[in-house]
């Protein structure tokens, strides 16, 4: 075993992004499925939903918090196979990268799905 | 490489009990959703196409292999989540007497929960399949 004093924050951080994460993931479920058994139309509930800045924000900071959580687990699983500190140092700049990558594609299609939901709420809130 | 990964499974195997069982489920399910948070957020791209779009991406999940799926994706974050809940109070708090009982209580309510949940999926399934049709 190798434990690195870097370990400690990367534990951390899975700790507190899990506890974030566990009430996140409950308020996602309960919202979608909520609203799709009521209008049977996701669209329709995250066309209205996503508007909100609240709703923007929470959406953001669950998937900066799952995406960290999710490749530091992985990485921990590679950690536990005994690799070498060199591996180890490519692996955790691999994860970076695409950890980066994939929140920013996550951020760029809020955006999206805020630009193309705009009208279409408002259509929504315009029908009696 | 390879050799390295079944020593790690063969470790788990010269210790089997309970809690190298839900460490394993563990490990397997967090690796699960992994990919599935990769297929989550590829299939939002569709936005990037305009609402109509994504509103036949939303139309292909309305279909009972997928509604099956969402109930399997369910199990595994019920497993991963009430597992990491169990792991965080036995860090945090000073319960490492009453770990088996502690570990019971979340079996039972893993159990509950999967259980009442069925009936939420279950009114879905045929509302998907005539609207497949």
């Amino acid at each position: 075993m190798d434990i690195t004093k870097t370990g400690v924050w990367s534990w951390l951080f899975q700790r507190i992004t899990a506890v974030y994460i566990f009430i996140g993931v409950v308020v996602h479920f309960l919202v979608v499925h909520y609203y799709i058994s009521v209008k049977s139309q996701l669209i329709d509930e995250l066309a209205t939903r996503i508007t909100s800045p609240g709703w923007q924000i929470f959406d953001l900071t669950l998937l900066g918090a799952v995406t960290f959580h999710a490749l530091n687990g992985v990485y921990a699983i590679l950690c536990d196979l005994n690799i070498s500190r060199r591996t180890r140092r490519i692996w955790a700049v691999f994860f970076w990268l695409l950890g980066i990558a994939m929140t920013s594609l996550g951020y760029l299609i809020l955006i999206r799905v805020v630009q193309v939901s705009s009208p279409l709420a408002l259509n929504l809130a315009c029908t009696p | 490489m390879i050799q390295r990964y079944l020593r790690y499974f063969r470790e788990a195997s010269l210790n089997p009990n309970r809690g190298m069982f839900t460490f394993i489920l563990h490990r397997v399910t967090g690796v699960f959703l992994v990919i599935y948070l990769f297929i989550h957020i590829w299939s939002l791209s569709h936005a990037f196409e305009g609402i109509a779009a994504l509103r036949s991406a939303f139309e292909l999940y309305n279909t009972p292999i997928f509604h099956i799926g969402e109930y399997l994706l369910l199990i595994c974050v019920l497993i991963h989540g009430l597992n990491g809940l169990r792991l965080l109070l036995t860090d945090l708090l000073p319960i490492t007497s009453k770990q088996k009982i502690l570990w019971w209580f979340f079996f039972i309510v893993f159990i509950g929960i999967a259980a009442v949940s069925i009936l939420w999926f279950l009114p879905e399934l045929p509302f998907s399949i005539t609207k497949a049709h």
